[in-house]
């Protein structure tokens, strides 16, 4: 749902407030005899009847019977009295609505004869008979659809008849009719009645997609016996009827289902051929593989890349090979598709046969095992991945370094490291960075990783270590953070202010106090500001409890030496937005030089909170819009005071 | 040889639905020359669609359809004058013509043979409706969610898209986000041990009973209100319902729960493996209900007490382990190592861009989507009973074999609501 959706929700529950609701009091209340009351008094309104008769669906006796029956000629309260009749049990509603089909016309006849459909009263199947042939189009689609809902055999003789004794739009609505009945004998045992009935519908001269539907029921009530009529329709059926055999191959149960549609692949012309293979990926069943897997070396494009698709869902290790091998081809789409789908095939089985793919290939099929296993994440490639990153071709040594990340466990994270630190080529070090990057992504054991990074801190070079440096600020953790906050207090200025950096960028809470202790530390000015901004960075832009933020940016302000770093520091307040932040901020409402940005900071949180803290929000808007006159600010604080309902 | 009738059960289809679901798991990259999605692609394979009732998440829908190349919009059927010009002006811009239909009524929309496939984005009330009347009439169907206001309709819903075979896409996007993926996968994986608790954030449920007061109807070209109104009760035309004011009213609207459970209470029944099912008991609670499955899984649809990850999150529990994702994009998993299982891709719950195409695949495949009728049934029988259960204020005991509270009369009776005439499902 969009936020516009909940907005409107939100106005429909402020309207809710003073609504009535179940199960406190509907408007009509609960006890049967008042609502029938009710419906009987000259005096009520139409709502209360409506309302009534609505109540009288959930708690009606057979005493409202009579009366909800006789509103069934009303103009404005015929739906209503349907409405308290329908799922009300007692057998007088069927009687009722019987009664009421000669009495009624047009749309109101309608609504009773679909009330009986609903209630599945197989009582009416003679009137609903005439009623199958009437003048009136809506009163014709309601006689059949029921008769469909009431399903017994005497209704199916009903809509045979009809099927052929109607035209045009009739027809159409007495083949739907006939599917549901068909269901319904079916689904009751009576399984050549609802054979004969779907054969009807399948012979009748209908727009397509009915005796497709028609033909799937066909086969469904058919059973094994329906194969024969899938395997036929997917050869010859029209476009429709293929369209829905195609769905039924993908659903109908059991091994010799498989069998039958692999049977008849090569019979098929090349695009069924390609679908059906699509089915048989879809229905899973290994028993397809062995035929999927030839047709994916299949002379045409089509049928070839539609194995392609297919081989994941039939889980064979086998195919692999095959798909490397279409992956490093030239057929741009089969190697697009085949990289797809060995991603994708799941199981050990899998990852191993990609293992024994990446030792044993060689060139373009080399590279793509590499990249393979890294996005698989086979963590029995890393030896294989180890040894080609140390390869002379460039290409297979980059690939490697770069899985790797996506693969190494904690024990080999010094490989890549060193890799890092020193590489052969500045692009091996690139790529390792790259690769200890994900890593980090992926390591659970995050003090283990710095840990390691740590060992080459001390030695490394300058540049290195502001690398290094980088890379512990994307692993985190309290390991790291120890270590980078130490360095931020290095000698080296240089060092300095990148461990600074990092600190402001740090994806934890726990970096915030660090980079306080830091501007509390700090004779530098420049260093101070560097430090301020990342605490403000690491106060806006995470999400920890706001208290914790409050807390931390009242103690900064009670630090901050200047203005510039105070307007800093309201700015930050504006990114909690909370009733509690507003007594921070409304202190500086009264400073000449920093009203302003108090009181933008008093609008920002006012906005995002006003619309479910209108009173608490009255308060700091009107401070705010007392403080400041600077046009924008004024007219914000007056469009909120507009929503709190607070005036001006 | 007598043989039985094939009987697709629900849980038959399913699975095939949830092969299917794995077999997209694999990222099914076809060629855009074969599905679109930016490569060139023939008319005669392009799906051809229209739009009902339009509006505002409509259009969002709708722009994330016909992004694909394979997809040509030709017709917009709404009840309001100013929407069916949007829309058209939106298509003829896009394809540099004036050549997308506009109709007031949706028979004249179903009735055109060249369309395949529709997009209906109307008010929750014709939802079940229209989207049957699609599948009568042969399209396959998108349709944003609630796809239902009662357990009777979820059920016709389901019952009609399998009769038909034709491809149904409930709006429930949140099934094609990577980050939600990534949530029901880690349940499915056992790697949260056994799943215990599964959470689904749901709104305050109430609703009203009350009516607007009256305003002058306008001119049926401008705002059509008996149609507008449909299958729902009559009542005097009020111009706040149709500018998007509906919710919050009982006839028009079935609650909170279902509001956004549609989405959560779905990727509940999702990651604990009930699609084929629906729980079997309702505990109503002030502002939600716990709800238990057959198998001993606690749902509980709850609207407070959430990590702050977004609307419409969700959280999945099991004896080693939990993770809760919401429409940030953003994942919170215990133990944390359960992180690095899998590159979780960040992206809002709300894009319905990976949706939209999974539909569109599934056209032409005839494979179910993710969010397929049977499984929109469940998930939305799954909210029904549970608001039953929340207005009547007790427990309830739920057979989901027949659909049918057990020994509750008055909540057997809540199942289903009377269409006004002459709409019936």
């Amino acid at each position: 749902m969009q936020l516009t959706q909940r907005l409107l929700l939100a106005s429909a529950a402020a309207l809710l407030a003073s609504a009535q609701l179940f199960p406190q009091a509907a408007p009509a209340g609960d006890d049967p005899a008042k609502l029938i009351e009710t419906l009987k008094s000259p005096d009520a309104s139409l709502f209360q009847k409506a309302k009534a008769c609505q109540r009288l669906a959930v708690v009606g006796t057979k005493e409202a019977v009579p009366v909800l029956a006789g509103l069934l000629s009303d103009d404005k309260l015929a739906h209503y009295a349907r409405y308290g009749l329908e799922p009300l049990p007692d057998p007088s509603v069927d009687d009722a609505l019987r009664d009421a089909l000669g009495k009624l016309k047009g749309k109101l006849l309608a609504g009773a004869i679909n009330s009986i459909g609903v209630r599945r009263d197989s009582k009416a199947v003679d009137a609903l008979a005439k009623l199958a042939a009437d003048r009136d189009s809506d009163v014709v689609g309601a006689a059949a659809s029921s008769l469909g809902k009431i399903g017994t055999p005497e209704a199916a003789a009903v809509l045979r008849r009809a099927l052929a004794d109607t035209a045009g739009a009739a027809r159409t609505v007495v083949a739907q009719s006939c599917l549901v009945c068909a269901e319904g004998l079916a689904a009751r045992g009576q399984r050549e009645e609802a054979v004969a009935l779907y054969d009807a519908v399948r012979g009748a001269e209908l727009p397509p997609h009915l005796p497709a539907a028609a033909t799937r029921g066909s086969i469904v009530a058919r059973g094994r016996a329906g194969v024969p009529l899938l395997l036929e329709t997917l050869e010859e059926g029209d476009a429709a009827s293929f369209a829905v055999a195609l769905g039924l191959a993908r659903e109908l149960p059991g091994t010799e289902v498989t069998r039958a549609l692999v049977s008849k692949l090569g019979g098929l012309p090349p695009a069924r051929r390609a679908l059906v293979i699509g089915a048989l990926g879809g229905r899973g069943d290994p028993a397809a593989a062995a035929a999927v897997l030839e047709a994916a070396k299949d002379a045409l494009a089509e049928v070839r890349l539609a194995a392609i698709h297919a081989l994941p869902g039939l889980g064979d290790a086998a195919a692999v090979p095959v798909l490397l091998e279409a992956a490093a081809g030239g057929d741009a789409d089969a190697a697009q598709g085949a990289q797809s789908a060995l991603e994708g095939m799941r199981g050990k089985a899998v990852d191993d046969a990609v293992a024994a793919a990446l030792e044993k290939a060689e060139g373009r099929l080399r590279i793509v095992a590499i990249e393979l296993a890294g996005r698989r994440g086979v963590r029995s490639a890393v030896p294989a991945l180890r040894k080609a990153a140390d390869e002379a071709d460039d290409a297979v040594r980059l690939a490697a370094v770069r899985s790797l990340g996506m693969t190494v466990g904690l024990e080999d994270a010094s490989f890549l490291i060193a890799r890092f630190v020193s590489p052969r080529a500045p692009q091996v070090a690139a790529a390792a960075e790259e690769a200890l990057r994900a890593a980090a992504k992926r390591l659970a054991d995050k003090d283990g990783l710095a840990a390691k990074l740590l060992e080459v801190l001390g030695a490394a070079p300058r540049e290195t270590k502001v690398r290094v440096l980088s890379l512990l600020g994307a692993v985190g953790g309290s390991k790291a953070l120890k270590a980078v906050a130490a360095v931020a207090r290095d000698a080296d200025e240089g060092l300095r202010g990148a461990a600074t950096d990092v600190l402001g960028a740090w994806s934890s809470e726990d970096a915030a106090p660090e980079l306080l202790g830091l501007v509390k530390g700090s004779k530098h000015g420049a260093e101070r500001t560097r430090a301020l901004r990342g605490f403000s960075r690491v106060v806006s832009g995470l999400r920890f409890p706001k208290e914790q933020r409050l807390a931390l940016c009242k103690d900064a302000l009670d630090a901050a030496r200047d203005d510039e770093e105070r307007k800093l520091l309201l700015g930050t307040l504006a990114a909690v937005p909370a009733m509690e932040t507003f007594p921070l901020l409304i202190p500086y409402l009264s400073s000449a030089s920093l009203k302003d940005d108090a009181s933008a900071a008093v609008l920002t949180i006012a906005e995002r909170i006003v619309r479910y803290q209108q009173a608490a929000v009255r308060e700091p808007v009107k401070h705010a819009l007392a403080a400041t006159s600077r046009e924008d600010l004024v007219r914000r604080a007056k469009r909120v005071l507009e929503q709190a309902g607070g005036g001006q | 040889m007598a043989h039985r009738p094939v009987r697709l059960t629900r849980r038959q289809v399913l699975s095939s639905a949830s092969r299917a679901c794995a077999a997209l798991a694999v990222p099914f990259v076809v060629p855009g020359s074969i599905l679109g999605m930016g490569g060139a692609v023939a008319p005669s394979e392009r799906i051809v669609l229209g739009g009902i009732g339009i509006g505002p998440r409509g259009q969002h829908v709708l722009g994330d359809m016909v992004a694909n190349a394979d997809v040509q919009f030709v017709a917009i059927c709404d009840v309001r004058e100013e929407r069916r010009q949007a829309i058209k002006g939106m298509a003829d811009s896009k394809y540099g013509n004036v050549d997308c239909a506009t109709y007031r009524n949706f028979p004249e929309l179903l009735e055109r043979r060249d369309i395949d496939a529709v997009l209906i984005a109307t008010g929750d009330r014709w939802h079940t409706l229209l989207s049957t009347l699609a599948a009568r009439a042969g399209k396959d169907v998108y349709c944003e969610k609630p796809c239902s206001m009662t357990i009777a309709e979820s059920r016709a819903l389901a019952d009609t898209f399998r009769r038909y075979g034709r491809v149904y896409q409930a709006g429930t996007q949140r099934r094609n986000v990577p980050n939600f993926i990534f949530a029901a996968e880690l349940a499915h994986s056992g790697k949260l041990g056994r799943i215990h608790t599964v959470h689904a954030n749901t709104l305050d449920p109430p609703v009203t009973h009350d009516w607007l007061p009256a305003e002058p109807e306008p001119p049926k070209d401008v705002v059509d209100w008996d149609m507008w109104l449909g299958p729902c009760p009559w009542r005097p035309y009020n111009s706040a319902y149709v500018r998007g004011g509906w919710r919050g009213f009982f006839d028009f609207h079935g609650g909170g729960i279902l509001e956004w459970g549609s989405h959560t209470v779905d990727l509940c029944q999702w990651a604990s493996q009930s699609d084929a099912t629906a729980p079997v008991e309702y505990d109503p609670q002030k502002k939600g209900v716990i709800a238990k499955y057959a198998n001993g899984v606690k749902l509980v649809m709850r609207e407070d007490g959430w990590l702050g990850l977004g609307t419409c999150s969700a959280r999945y529990e099991g004896d080693e382990g939990w993770v809760e994702v919401g429409d940030s994009g953003k994942v919170e998993v215990f133990p944390e190592s359960l992180r690095s299982e899998k590159p979780i891709q960040s992206e809002e719950g709300t894009s319905p861009r990976r949706h939209a195409r999974d539909f569109l695949s599934c056209v032409k495949s005839r494979a179910q989507p993710k969010a397929n009728a049977s499984v929109a049934c469940q998930s939305h029988i799954a909210c029904h009973a549970a608001y039953i259960s929340w207005q009547l204020g007790r427990k309830l005991t739920f057979d989901p074999s027949k659909d049918e509270f057990v020994s509750d009369e008055e909540a057997n009776r809540m199942r289903s609501r009377a269409l006004r005439e002459p709409w019936r499902v």
